[in-house]
């Protein structure tokens, strides 16, 4: 079944490529935001649920076309609304921060009923959201996100270490930017179910990157003095590559499956989530692990600075008189040896 | 052969199967508006000049809002109020059906249905308050036919005040308002007594039936704003009902694929391990009347896909303990015995994500949260017993000396 030698897979030493590739999705993920925060006035091409007004989703006898509807809807004052005809032949009007009343909307489909025939009652959808209710859900979706982030990390903090949970979420902060930065770019509609689907995320690559961690944790108590910090890591990835690349296609092969077959109200959730879970799997392994290792080496060398600064002022008090040419020179050391730490 | 340590635990697993069984096949889901269809109405009780929407007025406006959208003949409707015991909201959920107008709906709600008879001086000397009953009647009159008109009847106190007024001020006129509207204004010629009577109005029959609900459920204590409205025609969920279940298939088959595949009988196994994982599932949300929405059926496949993580991080470890030269057995008991931290560990991180969701989402998003909490504790169960028996009971039978069918 094998196809390389997984053994051999270098992923810390390679690291700044990793996180380059990462960086560089960010960035663009941060532009899109930005642009549309500029052009649209708002990051996300926010939905109905978000922004309230009214949807209508009608099936008539005839099949609609767009510029004819939007002539009846201007009529009523609404020609610049969204309005688009499905592949399957249904209208779909979305008007923008305005609750249609109920004798309103009777009149538009009395009117679009003389151009495309009966309206199937049975098989139509309207939906309208004040402002309450959709500025209720940013709020809410925004405090879900923080307190399950929270209990993650306390959770991880508890379990393993401190520096887990900070890379922890940061590879999942990583995952949420992604996710909402390829949204912003391709201007997906987003509505409540998108919130429940970052969570899904959120929840789902914490999982991925718990499983690594563990082995991380593992190989710290097998290894912790006769290994070099850097290749327990990667020794901790390798054992845990096949488990991950696994556990995320299974997943994926079930989201998959709702996007081809479950329907259009579903398949902007599990569009979400397909991306959100790809990038979940990256960055369990290119992402957190390897962030460990910086975490290592930032604080290695914090603990050499603090020594070597006690020594020299040590040495300070000792001579008294310093001329500033040995000064320097000293000065000088200290940077090539920082310089020299930071090459390797 | 050790078959019989492990006859108590099958005996176990069988019988929740039993139960799994039983309770999918007896027992109908609840399904979500998005499934089924129908009405969706959030409302939200507002303060006035002259009222406070206090906890006791919104539940007595809920009541009332009740008996109106009941005496329309709606079945299985269900009047809430959401959220806390200081919430304002009325949430209103009417299931599928057919001819049901959002419409009809909306009308009953907005309408305050103050009934008064009114005095010529303006003085009112009933409301609705004192109406014991109230029926549609076609108009006897033939010059009138086809009207409707609406026959009342007062309780006792009404009686006597009606009777005491129609006395005193016969040869004058005695108006009826609805809402400040005037629907009639006769003249008495006789003291009425036993406080019957009907209204007159030029009413539909719809119009009649219209005003008989809002007067059998009395006046609204309080003005209400409707917040959010949601109908979803019945056909519109049946064609979404059959691509999840369809969806949730085939994911389910893409899965059983891939494990049997990769991990030969070990996966073969873990598949068996998940379809009872999606009965026992099943049961569980059907038992706890569990709303099936459709993020909650997206809940649902997302746990299929995740069941079977538990059991990837097992063989994986399985497979590792037996490469290093262990027999099949120990592999499997060190396997899993080194796996169970790892597996606890991404499951409670996972689940406090999912109970984030449930106690801060809402509506929908709520019902996502759910599915993905009872999913992952099933699956948590699915991989460390069911599996672990599964692989336990096929480790000691002949077919565990053949190396390669459990892929390693």
């Amino acid at each position: 079944m094998r196809m390389f030698n997984l053994e051999n897979l270098q992923i810390i030493p390679k690291k700044k490529f990793y996180f380059s590739i990462s960086l560089i999705i960010i960035l663009i993920s941060i532009i899109a935001i930005v642009f549309n925060y500029i052009t649209i006035k708002s990051p996300l091409n926010f939905g109905l649920d978000f922004t309230g007004g009214t949807i209508l989703d009608l099936k008539f006898e005839k099949t609609p076309t767009v510029s004819e509807s939007r002539e009846i809807l201007k009529e009523f004052g609404y020609g610049n609304s969204v309005i688009q005809v499905s592949q399957e032949g249904r209208l779909i009007v979305r008007i923008n921060e305005k609750n249609l009343s109920a004798e309103e909307r009777e009149k538009i489909f009395s009117k679009l009923e003389e151009k495309f025939g009966k309206l199937d009652r049975e098989n139509i959808r309207i939906s309208s959201i004040g402002p309450t209710i959709s500025s209720e859900l940013k709020k809410s979706g925004i405090i879900a996100l923080i307190v399950g982030l929270s209990f993650i990390f306390i959770y991880i903090t508890l379990r393993f270490q401190f520096r887990f949970a900070v890379v922890t979420i940061l590879a999942l902060l990583h995952d949420t930017i992604i996710t909402i930065g390829l949204l912003a770019l391709i201007r997906q509609q987003v509505n409540s179910p998108f919130i429940g689907a970052l969570l899904a995320i959120i929840a789902y690559s914490v999982q991925d990157s718990v499983v690594v961690l563990d082995r991380v944790r593992e190989n710290l108590k097998l290894y912790k003095d006769k290994i070099p910090y850097d290749d327990i890591i990667n020794k901790s990835i390798v054992q845990s590559f096949t488990r991950s690349i696994n556990t995320s296609l299974t997943t994926l092969l079930a989201i998959i499956a709702i996007l081809i077959f479950g329907g259009s109200t579903i398949r902007d959730f599990s569009f979400t989530l397909l991306f959100g879970i790809m990038a979940g799997t990256y960055s369990s392994i290119f992402i957190a692990a390897p962030l460990l290792v910086v975490w290592n080496k930032l604080s290695e060398h914090k603990v050499e600075e603090i020594k070597k600064e006690v020594k020299m002022t040590q040495e300070i008090s000792k001579v008294q008189v310093v001329t500033n040419s040995i000064k320097n020179e000293q000065y000088k050391n200290k940077k090539k040896k920082k310089g020299g730490k930071r090459k390797k | 052969m050790r078959l019989k340590n492990y006859l108590g635990k099958l005996i176990f697993l069988v019988i929740i199967i039993a139960i799994g069984v039983w309770t999918v096949k007896t027992k109908t889901p609840t399904l979500g508006l998005d499934l089924k269809g129908g009405v969706h109405i959030v409302l939200e009780c507002v303060d006035t000049d002259q009222v406070k929407a206090t906890p006791e007025l919104v539940e007595s406006t809920r009541a009332v809002i009740e008996k109106r959208v009941n005496a329309l003949g709606i079945s299985e409707a269900i009047v809430q109020r959401e959220g806390g015991l200081n919430s304002k909201r009325i949430i209103i959920d009417i299931p599928g059906q057919r001819n049901l107008k959002l419409e009809d709906i909306e009308n009953l709600i907005g309408k305050t249905a103050l009934l008064q008879f009114k005095l010529e001086d303006g003085t009112v000397i009933l409301t609705g308050a004192n109406l014991k009953d109230v029926r549609v009647q076609l108009n006897t009159d033939p010059n009138k036919k086809g009207q409707a008109v609406i026959a009342f009847e007062l309780d006792s106190e009404g009686t006597q005040k009606f009777a005491q007024a129609t006395k005193e001020n016969i040869d004058k006129h005695i108006a009826i308002y609805l809402d400040e509207e005037l629907l009639m204004n006769p003249v008495v010629k006789s003291e009425i007594p036993d406080g019957k009577g009907v209204i007159e109005g030029d009413f539909t029959i719809e119009q009649a039936s219209q005003y008989v609900a809002l007067l059998k459920g009395g006046s609204l204590p309080l003005k209400v704003n409707i917040l959010s409205s949601e109908v979803i025609g019945p056909s519109l969920g049946e064609d979404m009902i059959s691509m999840s279940i369809k969806a949730a298939i085939i994911a389910l088959i893409l899965i059983v694929l891939y494990m049997t595949v990769y991990y030969r009988l070990m996966g073969f196994l873990a598949s068996i391990a998940l379809l009872i994982f999606v009965l026992i599932d099943l049961a569980i949300l059907i038992l706890l009347n569990a709303t099936f929405s459709l993020p909650a059926i997206g809940g649902f496949v997302l746990t299929l896909g995740m069941a079977v993580d538990a059991n990837v991080i097992i063989f994986e470890r399985i497979k590792e303990e037996v490469r290093s030269g262990k027999t099949l057995k120990t592999g499997i008991s060190l396997g899993f015995n080194k796996a169970f931290r790892t597996v606890l560990d991404s499951n409670i991180t996972t689940l406090s994500g999912a109970l984030a969701i449930i106690y801060f989402g809402i509506g929908l998003v709520k019902g996502f949260g759910v599915t993905l909490t009872i999913g992952i504790l099933v699956s948590f169960f699915s991989a460390i017993f069911t599996t672990r028996l599964l692989l336990d009971i096929f480790a000691n039978t002949p077919l565990a000396k053949n190396g390669k069918i459990f892929g390693y």
